[in-house]
């Protein structure tokens, strides 16, 4: 393949028709329809502060311009841009142009890249004799800079080491994004251009530093549509924000305006060659990926020097690591046995710091490799921290779960239980340590599970640090099952251990553990089988009564063998069973009732439960009809075990209900009506008690102020019946010795409590009045009645008035 | 609705299809949405390279209107664009009139230099004889004119270097505004109209390739000032001995004028007997060369003084005898193709520096420039931007 050549410059002979900027000559075979495209690419205008008509010694020192372009199809041109003075006419403003076209850069230009022609002797700066110019046999030929002094230049200005890795990454992001942000590069001299063009080129494959497209030197960058724009510091460019930030890339070395950098892991990477002596590693890495038959993207270029220079030994951050693996999993097709080992066996050595996201990409490519050998010891690092992931609560959706094989082996169960035994593992934690240790079939022993829920689930759900929702669904998985009779045998322990832990075993039981208990009833134990009874809600009371009725049947049972160490053991146990129910939640009314039933002997029932079902009952709204149940089993128990002390108890827990509030507190109807119902359902039973609560209710009336009295006793009588009426009669005519200074005030006040009796009641306050008051006023004195009197007058005129009237009509004559 | 002519690429379009450029700045407060800065390629295309094109969207409104709010964002915008090239305009596009003055000519028949006088001349001597004002439409004619010309010229005081063919170097035309007084019969008000100027290259017009830009130019023109160097007639170039440094044979000036005249005419679609009603200025350049070939008192020697109005009579006397002359030197063949393809045609006579170059700098005296207004006012008063003095029959 030939390289064909131009001259383009302003000249009186070309082949245009008529003297000015035309191309000089070509070579033989050129198609000419590319010359127009070619001009867009050599125009040359002088730096502005160059002088207007220079000396051959200035002309000297002019940029140059080397600019390399793709032209579509595929060819390429490269060309040198001189500036020459004057042209034919002795006009200032011509330059000359020597161009290469090349159909096929990639044979045309051999192992060179092109900026390896930078002030090449095989550029020409005149015009030629004849307008046919000789073709080039390619590929060229020619030196590149040395990579000595590329780094010489990098040293010789810190700011040119800082910005290296932003150069190289706007050079990626510029072949990756169709070159939309081109790259300004504002040096002092266009040498210094060659040289920031060449770094970004050796730092590339040779492919992809083909599309690397550039111009050591233009006046005005905004019209060059190069990748690299190289310029100089008096260049027609603003450097805006807008320019900084969004349109360019710019790398101002004189006036230090730099645009923001963009991170990048080939950049990264390729600079840290740069800088620390191992430049060769690049061109290395670019030999091997040619020698691989390989052809890079721009987007691969950080995953395969990553990867190389990995398997070089060098040592890589673990992101560039993790880039490297990225790049060889999409390169799957890409087998060389020998570097996967060489980087397999770099990385081997740092196994304990490499991250886990880094360890599972590598244990997975080298068991997706089927290379045992190698995967072994990535497989069984990344087994054991993946336990630790998902032990620290790390997600577990998409983790990978080798088939471990072999790698199981280094997985021991012990390594496991002891992870899986830490307080701070918790139950969802261990729920995925065991889910996925099912995905990778890997199975712990049931011993070792069971030992697992024994000792660490199950105490620390009874603890409440972990949450029953969470052991529910670890004991339902695959491996969860052994775990699950692990924690049974500890909620066993902990019915028996103490009532709070009983209590905590029924709350349980109420909560979501009921399904997977109740699911395992039969199977279980006594103790928790009364448990989940005690636990079950309080709208299921009648099944608890259920519960405890089997429950006493078999302890019935165990009695009606009457053998005194079976009855013992009943005993106990019934005694032990309600002590729990008790501490656990206590009773409703009716089950108190229902317990108190079913007992067969209060000798069963610890002193100290029997007061507290009493309380139970008593404490219960609307008991009136309860009480008198309990009353009645109370009374029979009594009669039939004909046990004093219990039956005692029982009364006085009667009569301390029965113990109204005090005087000046008037309680509700509904409280009168209680216990007054209560005091004479006693009494029609003939119960003892009934006298002692007609009493203390009576008493409690008569405490009361005149207008409360009258209340009390309009509620007290209009329900009740004979028997208050006759204690109430009785306690009432029970009055302070006359000679007492209080016997006029309570004649007086019961004067006026009776007096508004009579309104509802007049039978029975005209009873009062002259059964109980009359006599005394009768037989009284006459001061006395006098004082009476004046204590009737103090309470009021309407008082005063009903006194008047009562006494006056009176038969007995009071006045 | 009016049609209007972008000033950059010289297609035509209804004044409501100007686009909008959104600046993609600010977050709309309405959307919470922030334009992306991306690659316009139709600006790109139009300067030859994808970095000045990383802007925000551009959409379509009401262009007649001087702002719109941007569809995405929703964050107003008064930056108006070409709805072909994607060019910004200047900000009264639309508002004022446009006269677009093509300025053609051979190579190296002094088009860069005579735009530079012309500019400084129109802004400064000529301007304050009009009571005009000449000022830049956007900034890049302002850096332009300063750093490509002006500062070459008159600071520098050496020649401007050769202008490079479009085809190697992207060229921006140079805008002004020129707005003058106008006494009516009630009140005094200010005319305004644009210029657009477009310095080629004498290649462009040689080039067929390159020359869709300077077609298009030359066919949305209101006038056209054609810049022929009188030392290609070959007369001329006889009679101005040795004294005067003749420049190389080139294309002969007939030629170039009927290369032109095909040009504008296919650009057009005109019929072959119609005439190009667009007027056309001829201006040879360089005149102060042909001092010596002309009588004494002739209009050739004579600054023009177009005080208030463009002088009519001056500017008949100067073609008449500028025809004259041509008839003599070159056979009257110049006259005979613009009488033939013209409805309106001049010739003048201008010397850019008054003198000519000595190696390269301007002449030592300085620049004198001599008639350099005399056409473009002419083409000014052609499409009555300003007033002209009529001759007295």
């Amino acid at each position: 393949m030939t390289i064909e050549q131009m001259y383009y410059t302003s000249c009186v002979q070309g082949l245009g028709s008529s003297p000015g900027f035309q191309f000089n000559a070509v070579s033989e075979g050129l198609d000419l329809a590319v010359l127009p495209e070619v001009q867009g690419f050599i125009g040359y205008e002088p730096p502005l502060s160059a002088p207007a008509q220079p000396t051959d010694a200035e002309l000297e020192r002019f940029p140059i311009a080397l600019s390399y372009a793709t032209l579509p199809q595929g060819a390429a041109i490269l060309g040198q841009t001189r500036y020459v003075g004057t042209d034919y006419s002795g006009r200032y403003g011509n330059f000359f142009a020597h161009v290469l076209y090349m159909r096929d850069p990639s044979h045309d230009l051999g192992s060179l890249y092109p900026i390896d022609l930078w002030r090449s002797r095989a550029w020409v700066n005149g015009e030629a004799a004849s307008p046919a110019l000789p073709a080039i046999a390619g590929p060229l030929s020619a030196s590149s800079i040395p990579t000595e002094e590329l780094v010489a230049f990098l040293d010789s200005d810190s700011r040119r080491r800082q910005q290296l890795e932003a150069f190289l990454a706007a050079v990626r992001e510029n072949l990756g994004a169709d070159g939309r942000r081109q790259i300004v590069l504002v040096e002092a001299s266009s040498d210094d251009i060659a040289r920031w063009i060449a770094i970004a080129s050796y730092s590339l494959p040779p492919p992809l530093a083909r599309a690397l497209t550039f111009t050591t030197y233009t006046r005005r960058p905004y019209y060059d549509k190069q990748r690299i724009v190289g310029t100089t510091a008096d260049a027609e460019f603003h450097y805006s924000v807008n320019e900084l930030n969004d349109q360019y890339v710019v790398f101002d070395f004189a006036g230090d305006r730099f645009s923001p950098k963009q991170e990048d892991d080939w950049a990264k990477l390729a600079a840290g060659l740069w800088s620390d002596g191992s430049v060769e590693l690049l061109g290395d890495c670019h030999e091997f990926v040619a020698d691989s038959g390989m052809y890079l993207t721009e987007g691969e270029l950080a995953g395969v020097l990553a990867a190389f220079t990995a398997a070089k030994g060098h040592q890589l951050s673990e992101r560039l690591v993790s880039v490297a693996l990225s790049w060889a999993k999409q390169n799957s097709q890409f087998r060389n046995d020998a570097f996967w080992y060489a980087l397999g066996r770099s990385l081997e050595r740092s196994l304990d710091d490499m991250s886990f996201e880094l360890l599972s990409q590598l244990a997975q490519e080298w068991q997706r490799r089927r290379d045992q050998a190698m995967a072994a010891p990535f497989v069984g690092a990344y087994l054991r921290r993946a336990v630790e992931h998902l032990a620290t609560g790390g997600p577990s959706e998409g983790l990978w779960a080798p088939r471990a094989g072999a790698a199981q082996l280094e997985l021991r169960s012990r390594d496991v239980l002891e992870v899986l035994s830490r307080p701070e593992t918790g139950l969802v934690a261990c729920q995925r340590i065991l889910a996925w240790l099912d995905r990778c079939d890997i199975h712990l022993n049931d011993e070792t599970l069971a030992r697992l829920g024994e000792m660490r689930v199950g105490p620390e759900v009874l603890a409440g640090r972990e949450s029953p929702t969470e052991l529910v669904t670890l004991v339902q998985s695959r491996s969860g099952e052994a775990i699950g009779q692990g924690v049974l045998t500890s909620l066993e322990a902990g019915v028996g251990a103490s009532p709070a832990d009983f209590a905590q075993v029924v709350r349980l039981t109420r909560g979501p553990l009921g399904p997977w208990l109740s699911s395992l009833e039969h199977g279980l134990s006594r103790p928790l089988r009364l448990a989940i009874a005690v636990g079950r809600p309080q709208s299921a009371e009648g099944d608890r009564i259920a519960v405890l009725d089997v429950l006493l049947g078999y302890l019935e049972k165990k009695l009606g063998a009457r053998s005194p160490a079976d009855s013992a053991e009943a005993g106990a146990d019934l005694r032990w069973a309600c002590e729990l129910i008790w501490a656990t939640s206590g009773f409703s009314a009716t089950e108190a009732i229902g317990i108190l039933r079913v007992v067969p002997d209060l000798t069963l029932v610890s002193s100290g439960l029997l007061p507290a079902l009493v309380d139970i009952v008593l404490d219960a709204p609307v008991i009136t009809k309860r009480i008198v149940e309990l009353a009645e089993r109370l009374h029979e128990i009594a009669a039939q075990a004909n046990v004093g002390r219990e039956k005692v108890a029982v009364l006085g827990a009667v009569a301390d209900f029965v113990r109204l509030p005090g005087p000046g507190t008037l309680p509700s109807r509904e409280v009168l009506v209680d216990a007054t119902a209560i005091a004479e359902a006693a009494a029609a039973a003939d119960r003892p008690v009934a006298g002692s609560v007609l009493q203390a209710i009576s008493e409690w009336a008569i405490g009361l102020p005149p207008a409360d009295h009258a209340t009390a006793l309009k509620a007290l009588l209009g329900e009740a019946s004979g028997p208050f009426f006759e204690a109430y009669r009785g306690t009432a005519g029970q009055l302070p010795d006359r000679d007492d200074s209080g016997w006029a005030r309570v004649v007086a006040e019961r004067f006026c409590a009776w007096l508004a009796l009579g309104e509802t009641n007049p039978k029975v306050a005209n009873a009062l009045l002259r059964d109980v008051l009359a006599p005394t006023l009768r037989s009284a004195r006459r001061r006395d009645r006098a004082e009476v009197e004046r204590r009737v007058m103090a309470l009021g005129q309407d008082a005063w008035s009903a006194w008047e009237q009562w006494a006056g009509t009176s038969r007995w004559r009071l006045r | 609705m009016r049609k209007v002519v972008c000033p950059y690429c010289f297609q035509r379009f209804q004044l409501r299809d100007v686009g909008f450029r959104c600046l993609a700045q600010l977050t709309g407060q309405r959307t919470n949405v922030r334009c992306e800065i991306g690659l316009d390629q139709p600006l790109a295309t139009y300067i030859g390279s994808p970095g000045p094109a990383n802007l925000g969207p551009v959409f379509s409104a009401d262009g007649s209107k001087r702002k719109a709010t941007c569809p995405n964002c929703g964050v107003e915008t008064y930056t108006r664009v070409c709805p072909t090239c994607h060019n910004d305009l200047p900000p009264d596009f639309g508002q004022i009139g446009t006269r677009i003055i093509a300025l053609i000519g051979a190579k190296e028949s002094g088009k860069s230099t005579y735009i530079t006088v012309l500019i400084r001349e129109l802004r400064h001597r000529v301007g304050s004889a009009f009571g005009a004002s000449v000022e830049a439409m956007d900034d890049r004619t302002i850096r332009t004119y300063k750093g490509r010309f002006e500062d070459v010229l008159y600071r520098q005081h050496v020649m401007l270097p050769t202008t490079q063919p479009a085809s190697v170097d992207t060229n921006y035309p140079l805008l002004y505004r020129f707005s003058s007084k106008h006494r009516g019969l009630v009140r005094t008000h200010t005319r305004s109209s644009s210029l657009v100027l477009f310095d080629t290259a004498g290649e462009d017009l040689q080039d067929r390739e390159s020359i869709d830009t300077h077609v298009r130019y030359l066919k949305e023109a209101h006038g056209i000032v054609l810049l022929i160097d009188p030392l290609q007639i070959d007369a001329i170039r006889e009679l101005v001995g040795a004294d005067v440094t003749v420049p190389l044979k080139d294309t002969p000036p007939d030629e170039i004028v009927t290369n032109i005249t095909q040009l504008i005419r296919s650009a057009r679609g005109m019929k072959a007997d119609a005439r190009i009603r667009t007027p056309i200025a001829v201006a040879f350049s360089k005149i102060d060369a042909l001092w010596p070939l002309v009588p004494p008192g002739s209009r050739l020697q004579q600054r023009s003084d177009h005080a208030g109005a463009f002088d009519e009579r001056d500017r008949t006397e100067l073609n008449d005898e500028i025809e004259s002359l041509l008839d003599k030197w070159e056979g009257g063949l110049l006259s005979r193709h613009l009488e033939q393809h013209y409805s309106h045609y001049g010739f003048f006579g201008l010397s850019s520096l008054g003198a000519a170059p000595i190696a390269a700098a301007v002449p030592a005296h300085g620049i004198s420039p001599f008639r350099v207004e005399d056409p473009v006012l002419w083409l000014l008063a052609k499409t009555k931007i300003i007033p002209s003095r009529r001759p007295r029959p």
